[in-house]
């Protein structure tokens, strides 16, 4: 990345206010309304460090999870929530192709670790459903729910092929990840995208992270990494049935159900039709039955 | 030993993927698929891959009510241009179940909310690829033309208004019919327009069993009502429609799916949705109960009758709580819903093996 040379006007450690346009400092890209922006996340970069849910949490002030340990690996957040906007899934594999653990690869990369996030899906399922309009496309082409008209009716909860968005207990009202909708209002970079020491997580405009996805999957594997695929750009699993596009889309080197991750999800509205033109014609042809019966003492 | 290709683009590679390899639990800890075709690959510590619905008994029971409401106003639009023997008596019954399921209706869905104190943000737009705004606007369209209806039986044309009401009354009947019919069926397509496996999987199934039971059960209330008020042919007509409903709702079973099944896994979930209880309520019960009844003495067929309907709409809020249920299970089940999540075609049946 090429810092600008404007970086060097702010070199100070204490900053009298917020720097213009900083994500072009920290990310390279100005943000400009009516571009599409969205996160590229590789997970072959991820360490684990959970530097962009602690990020995430402190910047959208977002509670605490009672913690517990899950007993199944590092992961104890478990998913994401209303309350947990990024969460990093670790993959502990110990064994592959045989039944005891002594047979492990020779390096320690064989966890996967994969930093997961509100999709922002071009179609999104759950703006789809959302009766209220609280859930909306912003002009950076993100989804967010506006918290001041949620009514917590939860039908873009079981919406989301995703498993993302919740409607929290703590409030009545469904949160998500906004991809820092105030942040970018800003000129900021998403907290997480900045937290994020080993770049695996990147924010940008979408056509320049897709070009840069898909040199990185050229890269990996012309260095052996042949399982490395991308899941979110169009043409790719994760863009499929209807989802033309996931804005946040991810790097990966094993099947998305490893990550738990649908690999063919589906545009949950194409199903509105179909079922109510079915349940109409029952209704109407037992209506005429209806009417057969109902007239007939008169005749 | 073969190692997972792990790119899923094509259906060539996805077949190729080992499903021996790496799995993270023994078969013996992996809990057991909640119905349908079940995923056997890896997965995530067969975590959740999605969230289910936040919805309980309030949903299955607005479901339950608006359905019959609906259709018992359906029918009494049906009975008034049928020019039957006594439109009239239906058509109040219809008008008076109408209005209290309507009441009744929005009162649990309001109550459901997690904020309830903006229902009416429910208003605020109208979105056709969501269900649930189609619904809303059903519900407001029927209760306002029932309330047309309810006024026209208080008033009965004695004032200005009231004539001017009883003159309404026709089209506002026409107009609680139809939209009543939508409340019957919609919440169908409102559950199928999910990613819930246990509703995705066959919405036009549902739809059609939405849409006799509903049928059934506003047949079953005005055949209530019918007998409490001694109007025993017409009752007896009544009957007859919510036997013809529970009888679509059983063949209702045999609606095929957008995907028609092509394994002994993909058919299964027709089998396992529902309990037993619901079914025997619904169909077995009535039908024996109203047929019974004929064969006996008018006091017994009084009895019989009556028990054959309260089984009727037992059988139809439970067969709603079973579907609802299923989808809320199916959305915990990561193995389910990965099995359904697979491209389309020939991998699909490999999923479930």
């Amino acid at each position: 990345m090429n810092v600008p040379a404007r970086a060097l006007d702010y070199a100070d450690s204490l900053l009298d206010g917020v720097i213009p346009h900083e994500a072009e400092l920290t990310a390279g890209t100005r943000i400009v309304p009516g571009q599409r922006y969205g996160f590229f996340t590789d997970t072959t970069l991820c360490i684990g460090c959970k530097a962009c849910e602690v990020a995430c949490k402190e910047w959208n002030a977002l509670p605490a999870e009672a913690g517990s340990l899950r007993g199944t690996s590092y992961d104890n957040t478990g998913g994401l929530s209303s309350t947990t906007w990024r969460h990093v899934a670790f993959v502990e594999r110990v064994r592959e192709g045989t039944d005891d653990g002594t047979h492990m690869q020779p390096f320690q990369s064989h966890w996967l670790m994969m930093s997961d996030v509100c999709k922002h899906c071009s179609n999104a399922p759950c703006l789809e459903a959302c009766p209220t309009g609280a859930i909306f496309r912003t002009e950076f082409d993100t989804v967010v729910v506006q918290q001041d008209i949620c009514n917590g009716c939860g039908y873009c909860q079981p919406a989301c092929p995703f498993g993302v968005v919740e409607v929290s207990e703590i409030d009545g009202k469904a949160h998500k990840c906004t991809l820092c909708y105030d942040r970018m209002k800003g000129g900021l970079e998403p907290a997480c995208a900045k937290a994020c020491p080993t770049d695996s997580i990147q924010f940008g405009a979408i056509d320049e992270l897709t070009e840069r996805a898909q040199h990185r999957v050229a890269s990996l594997q012309s260095r052996g990494v042949a399982e490395a695929y991308l899941y979110g750009v169009p043409g790719s699993p994760g863009a499929t049935g209807g989802l033309d596009r996931l804005n946040a889309f991810f790097l990966l080197t094993a099947r998305p159900e490893v990550y738990n991750l649908p690999a063919a999800p589906e545009r949950a509205s194409r199903r509105v039709a179909p079922a109510l033109a079915t349940g109409a014609t029952v209704m109407a042809v037992l209506a005429l039955a209806a009417g057969a019966l109902l007239s007939g003492g008169r005749r | 030993m073969k190692r997972a290709v792990a790119i899923p683009d094509s259906d060539d590679t996805v077949r190729q993927v080992d499903l021996r390899i790496a799995p993270n639990l023994s078969a013996a800890k992996r809990p057991m698929p909640t119905g349908g075709a079940a995923w056997c690959g890896e997965t995530y510590y067969d975590r959740p891959a999605l969230k289910a619905a936040p919805w309980g008994h309030l949903v299955s029971g607005y479901m339950f009510v608006a359905g019959l409401g609906g259709a018992a106003q359906m029918i009494g639009a049906v009975a008034r241009q049928s020019r039957s023997r006594n439109p009239d008596g239906v058509v109040r019954d219809a008008r008076l179940i109408g209005a209290v399921s309507v009441l009744a209706g929005a009162a649990m869905l309001i109550a459901d909310l997690r904020t309830p104190q903006r229902w009416y943000n429910m208003l605020r737009i109208f979105r056709p690829t969501s269900p649930m705004s189609i619904g809303s606007y059903l519900l407001t369209t029927f209760g306002a033309a029932t309330s047309v209806g309810v006024a026209d039986e208080v008033l009965r044309g004695r004032t200005a208004a009231g004539r001017r009401v009883m003159q309404a009354a026709p089209a506002a009947q026409t107009v609680a019919g139809i939209t009543g019919a939508g409340l019957g069926i919609y919440t169908a397509s409102l559950l199928g327009a999910t990613s819930s496996p246990g509703w995705t999987e066959n919405p036009r199934r549902m739809a059609a069993r939405f849409a006799s039971s509903s049928f059934a059960s506003g047949a079953a209330a005005l055949a209530l009502t019918a007998r409490m008020r001694g109007r025993l042919p017409t009752a007896r007509r009544l009957e007859l429609l919510a036997c013809l409903g529970v009888l679509t709702h059983a063949a209702a079973g045999r609606v095929p799916g957008e995907k028609s099944p092509t394994t002994a896994e993909q058919r299964a979930p027709a089998k396992t949705t529902g309990s037993g209880t619901a079914a025997l309520l619904l169909t077995v019960v009535p039908l024996a109960c109203y047929g019974l009844g004929r064969a006996t003495s008018p006091r017994r067929e009084r009895l019989m009758s009556a028990t054959g309907s309260f089984a009727l709409l037992a059988g139809a809020f439970l067969s709603r709580n079973d579907a609802l249920e299923d989808g809320k299970r199916g959305s915990r089940d990561a193995r389910r819903y990965f099995a359904q999540a697979q491209p389309k075609a020939s991998n699909r049946s490999d999923a479930g093996q």
